[in-house]
């Protein structure tokens, strides 16, 4: 039977096997896979049973304790998993070499009591650093020892796959610590929660040390090490075709190692386990002890409290990764995803779980209102946590298959948490932001290792694997051997065909690419997703305009828009129609943004994929996910994620268009083209320089002596067709530009100017909308600092020498720069104009640059892949500050400001506001009183109270009206309250 | 070597580049913006008010304006390089020195029109100078040697290591074996040696890593045609520039100098002869008795005497013979430190030289190019001073006007490079030529205390080693840069101090990518290419083809088959 007559026979088994290239059965790939779940339900579900009476200790703390008191023993639990989380390693190794488990534990006790006895030591002078009193400190000290000799046994029980006894263990531990804690600290207050906690560590202890034990250590009479594979249940079920499987740190990994994998060499495998698990435990635990560090007591606790909640949820995923290990050393595929699975599961559900009831889960953990302020958060650190889960496991899996770098990954992450936490964690948020793009990161590195690994695989593995099931299906050891005679060999499970065709071994990597690039772009677009709900804010003026306009009759808002709005309508008709069926909350007037600004992460893939190739593409997507302003203007109700879209998709078809001639691209590119005119005008500016692209190609193919006519006819017809579904706009546009003009509107609205430039064209203004443009919105004092970089652009500039051009290349930044430079020649009369949302169409250009600039600098793999997570660490960063930071200038808290003074007023109070254009985002929040225009003349002595709110402070005709308004109003009456809010005043009277 | 067996060594590979001209309109326009673009940075920046602190503001200058000199003789270089005239004029040259050369009046080819020597093929010794290179380099240079077309050869190894396995290679491959009782005078020794031993009328040098071409003597006898030209120089290729690293970085620079430079220097006569893939007449040797040895960097000297007896020189930008960078840091900073010596050393030479105007500009150019790392030295300390002492050397000016000012300035200046390199000189080969800013620092201290360089042979295979110590000031720089930084960071983290970080970084990443390769192994080297596999056309490393030449193929003789060549090499095809 040749290679090709053993395919699957459904689709789904053969996408799977496909997909990991399982060189065996459906059947047996179910059989295996089910073991595992049987597995990894059961000591998962052990953990979550102690994650829960871990949990439950912690509430019950938290309510025995003050908030100072609860931060301490949340500090101690901390540095408790600070030193239990790398003895994980221990529980890896362990996992790997049961049998070595057992001969270490006399070096494990001589390395651990002396590092116990010198904290116990030090102690008195480290305990204030590390927010601790000297008992618990002192309990503290017992932690090394405790948890190196908890884990040792408990991955000597994994390994020899004695569930039962590690379930049980583990159940143990939280039993004791709940019952024990709960007594000592009513006496003892914090030290005795401490102690309670080491008490049912020694529990779990005492159960783990009595389980297993079939096997003995070497050298015994009547003893013997037992190999993994005799345990693992390999040797005795052959029929299952626990066979090797084409691992993606397979036999070359293997064969490195000595050529029969990490199986046989516990010591590489067990250093490469115990650093990668320490660094993991380093981005797990050190964002508390930062936390605890330099916050205030208040936000100190804030943080202890999701991050408790945050560790209870990665406590149950925690040991998956140990439970994998086994079969992963074995070259077992279905484990990986019964593990990612249980990982997602578990850390997924608990991240959704929080999304949907924040406060009342912190509430039942910790009492009502007390850490509310949080609550909006809590779901991103529990996401935070989900990820770490799942990293854990892919990294488990690539230690136990050998995979070298993945502690350097680990490490990687933790330094850039560190970095993130110097940089943003001043605040509880902060702090969880700072281990949520960390996380991610971490996660994105190991996923994005973990697909190199496979895309390693050669070809001809495939049927160098199915000789070696052949062997393990006759009844062959478990582990992986090395490749003696991987071609031309016989079976009788998998026969193999020696000249087997090479393309269908390249079809199976091609399938496998896909899937991979599918599943990694659907993760992608779940955290852009998340990312853009995650970050909401108040509507601002513009799009209380939009939600006004679209409350309106079709042809009503048509002829508003005509007559006084200075935006073309086919985003309105877009969000008009949206409004009719989602409705007007928040959430449905950004809907037409957040979708596009989502879509724009798929979108940008396929475009750097035809423009370039598959890595850049990938690398813009992900700089989608997290590009600062792409997120921005997914949160407003406004054209400008639309544009980006748009603007991908016309200069995707055109190169397309150029590239190949086909008419399905010209005829993309001209709808892509007509349909950004309709929904912005300065979209005329990227389609000019389109249009004059097409013109260069063509005078350029003829200049060659290349035939041009096919290129000529295409752009015609395709320009024609813009021409057309333009046309109608044209009347249109020049009646509202005629009308504005005449009536002073429109161009004259306030501006989000929002920055330190104040829609001046000057160098610095240039640099500033650059900033803004890569990095986000900023307070004026970091845009201060990050425009004082400007020499890095000298680097830039330098870096750019010798680069080749393509292109793909000019035409991505002709449609960056042409724009930019025209816009800015126009904004020389009109200085308004020199506002980057004016020319949002150059972002997603310059992600795509980026993205190419990131996988083709770095000259190895590894550098593009840092350089990569880097890249979308600084983006990140700059998200984060956008967004949560509270000091950008141009997040605009009227939905705050006009909610406090609805809970403040009384049916007869009536609100003034300044500037004028207010009138819709009043009428959109409304505060249940009164509202008029600021002008002359005051509200009647009769009127009880008296509400003036301001805004666009930079407006000094706002400002001037505002602060008369103020005299007379405090020549009248008596000032109760001054509010301040994002961007936004709200003073009281009475 | 079996026939069949394919080869590793990227000599035997067709170059993937060609010294194609820049095209000179674009050039010249250039060179008009940079005027007035000139003319607005240096009015700013020489304005009375602009003086910060004293000290430091004239160093700024005087780097700038040195920055300024180089960069105007660059641009002065590079669009003069489309004067010459396609093809020498035969004869037309009154005779210089001691004759022609043997040579006869010239004729011209009846297929190409190329003028040519009437009658039998001149005679040609080919000089092949080695030291201690491995065998598996020399041996295929010797065996394209005598391979080589259009005239009568003989090849000569001048081993100055006195081998025994050298002498039986060049026995086995039918090449004279010359040695030396004693090495005096290093490379220039050597060939002024084999001199008094050898008698043709022309004499080829070929350093021992440099293959040449079947058609090298063809193409290069061509301009000796005229009985003025002492010598012809071709461009010296990597290559192993194709396996990335520190060779790909040395080859960016030279493929600057043998593309737009060279060819400007050759429009004005003032093109020196680079020690390799060089044509000689020997009368023009003579007259200047040989290769002068008090010289560490001996072609450049040699050049400077034989213009100052108006002797003119010719360049061939055609790769007619491909040879090996430094693969290493050290190789390349010895490389590096015996030219910088040697140039420097020789600018007060052509300063007395009774040279042309314009030859003697070109000369100081080239030479002092090496006084580069001066200016490097203060842009990196600039930072570091404002850090630590808030000192500066600009006052009274924001940062956006200088951007103003510079940057269009300095952009044009890039632009220039891009253009006339043809996009050829990397980041890459400016890091590198930045990290050994030491180098040049050091050997103008050497040439301004005279005291006397040796020769060191750039070795042409990489050391297989981490050479942190090749790089030791640069790696200080870089932490200096760092500490400075990060001092800045924790005591004023103002817009003003991170301006300065980002210079220091601006620095330090320039700094550590040039150095990156003494801390790699195998400096940075990528895996050998196939050589049996065909080349994949790349679009943009393709060279465009030679006029006239573009069917030819690079290995359209068997260089495996010289030994049955042999008999026929005297009589040339």
């Amino acid at each position: 039977m040749s290679a090709c007559t053993i395919a699957p026979a459904s689709t789904l088994v053969r996408v799977w096997r496909t997909s990991v290239a399982l060189p065996r059965s459906a059947g047996a790939s179910l059989r295996t896979s089910r073991a595992a779940v049987r597995e990894q339900a059961l000591v998962a579900g052990g953990q979550i049973l102690s994650g829960v009476g871990n949990l439950l200790y912690a509430a019950v703390m938290a309510r025995m304790l003050a908030p100072t008191a609860f931060a301490e023993l949340a500090a101690f639990l901390a540095l408790y998993l600070l030193i239990a989380v790398p003895s994980l390693s221990l529980a890896a190794g362990g996992a790997l070499d049961p049998a070595a488990a057992r001969r270490r534990r006399g070096r494990v006790l001589g390395a651990s009591i002396p590092v116990s006895l010198g904290l116990a030591v030090l102690a008195v002078v480290l305990a204030p650093s590390l927010g601790l009193s000297v008992p618990s400190a002192l309990a503290l000290a017992t932690t090394p020892t405790l948890v190196a000799l908890i884990e040792l046994d408990r991955g000597r029980l994994y390994g020899e796959r004695a569930y039962g006894w590690v379930t049980g263990s583990l159940v143990a531990e939280p039993i004791v610590r709940l019952a024990a804690g709960v007594t000592l600290a009513a006496s003892l207050g914090v030290a005795g929660g401490a102690i309670g906690v080491v008490a049912g560590g020694i529990a779990g202890l005492a159960v783990a040390r009595g389980g297993g034990g079939k096997a003995r250590a070497p050298g015994r009479p009547g003893t013997r090490a037992v190999p993994f594979a005799d345990l693992s249940g390999i040797k005795n079920s052959p029929t299952e075709g626990r066979g090797p499987r084409a691992a993606p740190y397979g036999p070359q990994e293997s064969k490195r190692n000595g050529g029969a994998g990490l199986a046989d060499r516990g010591g590489p495998a067990g250093r490469l386990a115990a650093l990668t698990f320490l660094f993991l435990a380093v981005v797990q635990c050190q964002d508390i002890v930062f936390a605890n560090a330099t916050l205030s007591g208040v936000e100190a606790a804030q943080f202890a409290a999701i991050s408790t909640l945050g560790g209870a949820a990665v406590f149950a995923t925690a040991t998956i990764p140990f439970v994998l290990m086994p079969r992963a050393k074995a070259g077992e595929t279905g484990a990986l995803g019964v593990a990612l699975g249980t990982a997602a599961l578990l850390g997924g559900g608990a991240a959704l779980v929080t999304a949907i009831a924040a406060e009342p889960i912190l509430t039942l953990a910790y009492g009502g209102g007390r850490f509310d302020a949080v609550a909006s958060f809590l779901p991103a650190y529990m996401l935070a946590m989900a990820l770490l889960g799942v990293a854990r496991v892919l990294a488990a899996d690539a230690v136990a298959r050998g995979a070298k770098e993945v502690p350097w990954v680990a490490l990687g992450a933790g330094a850039l948490q560190l970095a993130l936490l110097f940089a943003i964690g001043d605040s509880a948020e902060g702090v969880g932001l700072s281990t949520l793009v960390a996380a991610a990161a971490l996660t994105g590195a190991l996923a994005i290792d973990h697909a190199r690994g496979a895309a390693r695989v050669p070809p001809r593995r495939f049927a160098a694997i199915r000789v070696q099931a052949s062997d393990v299906g006759s009844g062959g050891v478990g582990t992986l051997p090395p490749p003696a005679e991987p071609l031309g060999a016989e079976s009788d499970q998998t026969p193999i065909n020696a000249d087997a065709p090479r393309h269908d071994a390249a079809k199976r990597d091609r399938d496998r690419r896909r899937l991979l690039t599918a599943l990694i772009l659907v993760g992608m677009m779940a955290v852009a997703i998340i990312l853009r709900l995650l970050a909401s804010r108040s509507l601002w003026l513009d799009e209380a305009t939009s939600w006004y306009e679209t409350q309106l009759p079709f042809h009503r808002m048509l002829e508003v828009l005509r007559d006084t709005d200075v935006h073309p309508p086919g985003y309105f008709a877009v969000l008009w129609a949206t409004v009719r069926g989602f409705g007007d909350g928040e959430l449905a007037l950004r809907l037409p943004s957040i979708v596009a600004a989502t879509a724009l992460v798929p979108m940008l893939y396929v475009a750097g994929k035809a423009m370039y190739d598959r890595a850049t593409g990938l690398v813009a997507a992900s700089f989608a996910v997290v590009a600062p302003i792409v997120v921005w203007y997914s949160q407003e109700a406004r054209m400008y994620a639309q544009l980006m879209l748009l603007a991908v998709i016309a200069v995707w078809a055109l190169y397309q268009a150029l590239e190949t001639g086909r008419a399905r691209y010209w005829l993309a590119y001209g709808l892509a083209g007509a349909a950004l005119a309709w929904t912005q005008y300065f979209a005329f500016l990227p389609m000019a320089t389109f249009e004059a692209a097409i013109a260069i190609v063509a005078w350029q193919q003829k200049r060659a002596g290349r035939p041009v006519a096919r290129l000529v006819i295409g752009g015609v017809l395709a320009t024609l067709l813009i021409a057309a579904l333009v046309a109608p706009l044209v009347p249109f546009a020049h009646h509202q530009f005629a009308v504005n003009q005449a009536a002073g509107k429109g161009f004259d609205a306030p501006s989000q100017v929002g920055g330190v430039t104040e829609n001046q064209v000057n160098l610095y203004a240039a640099l500033t909308n650059g900033i803004w443009a890569v990095f986000g919105y900023h307070s004026n004092a970091t845009m201060l600092n990050l425009s004082a970089l400007w020499p890095l652009l000298i680097l830039l500039a330098l870096m750019l020498l010798g680069r080749g051009r393509s292109r793909a290349t000019l035409l991505l930044l002709a449609g960056a720069l042409v724009p930019t430079a025209m816009l800015t020649a126009l904004a020389l009369n009109q200085p308004f104009l020199f506002e980057v949302r004016y020319n949002l169409t150059a972002v997603p250009f310059l992600l795509l640059l980026g993205a190419r600039a990131v996988t083709t600098w770095p000259h190895t793999g590894r550098g593009r892949v840092a350089v990569a997570t880097a890249a979308v660490a600084a983006l990140g960063v700059g998200l984060a500050d956008q967004e949560w930071n509270g000091t950008n200038p141009r997040s605009y808290d009227f939905e705050g400001a006009l909610r406090e003074v609805d809970a403040r007023s009384g049916p007869k109070d009536v609100l003034m506001y300044m500037p004028h254009d207010l009138n819709n985002l009043v009428a959109y929040y409304p505060p249940g009183l009164k509202t008029r225009r600021l002008g002359p003349r005051m509200p009647a002595a009769d009127v009880p109270r008296v509400f003036l709110l301001e805004s666009f402070f930079e407006d000094r005709a706002n400002d001037a009206a505002t602060r008369k308004a103020l005299v007379k109003l405090r020549g009248e009456r008596e000032l109760v309250k001054r509010m301040r809010f994002s961007q936004v005043e709200v003073w009281e009277f009475r | 070597m079996s026939r069949d067996r394919p080869t590793t060594d990227p000599r035997l590979l067709p170059p993937d580049w060609s010294p194609r001209p820049a095209p000179p309109r674009r050039l010249r326009l250039l060179v008009l913006a940079m005027i007035p673009l000139s003319l607005w940075y240096f009015g700013w920046l020489l304005q009375p008010g602009r003086v910060g602190v004293p000290v430091l503001f004239g160093i700024l200058v005087a780097a700038e304006l040195f920055n300024f000199a180089q960069a105007t003789g660059f641009w002065w270089t590079v669009t003069r390089g489309d004067r010459r005239p396609a093809a020498p004029s035969a004869g037309g040259a009154a005779a210089r020195g001691a004759g022609g050369g043997g040579a006869g009046v010239a004729a011209r080819d009846a297929d190409t029109d190329a003028p040519t020597f009437p009658g039998a093929p001149p005679l040609v010794d080919v000089l092949i100078p080695t030291y201690d290179e491995p065998l598996a380099v020399l041996e295929p240079t010797v065996r394209a040697a005598l391979a080589m077309r259009g005239a009568r050869l003989v090849v000569s190894v001048l081993d100055d290591g006195c081998r025994p396995e050298v002498e039986a290679m060049a026995e086995r491959l039918g090449a004279r074996y010359v040695a030396r009782e004693e090495s005096a005078g290093a490379k220039a020794g050597n060939i002024n040696s084999a001199l008094l031993s050898t008698g043709s009328p022309f004499v080829a040098v070929l350093d021992c890593d440099h293959v040449p071409r079947p058609d090298f003597l063809e193409r290069t006898l061509e301009p000796m045609v005229d009985e003025g030209v002492a010598f012809v120089q071709t461009p010296q290729y990597y290559a192993n520039s194709r396996r990335g690293g520190i060779a790909a970085a040395a080859w960016a620079q030279q493929a600057l100098f043998f593309g737009a430079i060279s060819r400007g220097k050759d429009a004005d006569g003032a093109m020196f002869c680079c020690g390799t893939n060089v044509l000689f007449r020997r009368t023009a040797l003579e007259s200047v008795g040989g290769f002068p040895t008090d010289s560490i960097t001996e072609d450049f000297a040699l050049s400077v005497k034989m213009h100052e007896r108006d002797w003119e020189s010719r360049y061939l930008p055609e790769v007619l013979a491909v040879g090996l960078g430094p693969e290493d840091m050290a190789s390349y900073v010895g490389q590096q430190r015996r030219w910088a010596r040697g140039c420097l050393g020789a600018i007060g030479r052509v300063l007395r030289a009774r040279l042309p105007l314009r030859k003697r500009v070109h000369y100081l150019l080239s030479s002092a190019y090496f006084l580069s790392g001066w200016a490097l030295l203060a842009y990196m300390s600039f930072p570091l001073i404002r850090i630590f002492t808030g000192a500066q050397p600009i006052a009274a000016a924001s940062a956006d006007q200088f951007v103003l000012h510079f940057a269009p300035y300095f952009c044009t200046a890039l632009a220039m490079v891009v253009v006339a390199g043809r996009g050829t000189y990397t980041f890459a080969g400016f890091a590198l030529a930045a990290a050994t800013f030491w180098v040049q620092i050091l050997a103008s201290l050497a040439a301004l205390t005279r005291r006397a360089g040796r020769f060191v042979v750039t070795p042409k295979q990489g050391a297989g080693a981490r050479q942190p110590f090749a790089a030791a000031p640069t790696l200080l720089a870089i932490v200096a840069l760092l500490v400075g930084s990060a001092w800045g960071l924790i005591h004023h983290r103002s817009p003003s101090t991170l301006n300065n970080v980002a210079f220091a970084l601006l620095h330090v990443t320039v700094l550590a990518s040039g150095a990156r390769w003494a801390l790699m192994r195998d400096g940075g080297r990528e895996e050998e290419p196939e050589a049996d596999a065909a080349p994949e056309p790349h679009p943009k490393s393709t060279p465009a083809p030679v006029p006239g030449r573009a069917s030819e193929l690079w290995w359209s003789y068997d260089h495996q088959s010289s030994e049955a060549q042999r008999g026929q090499r005297d009589v040339g095809r």
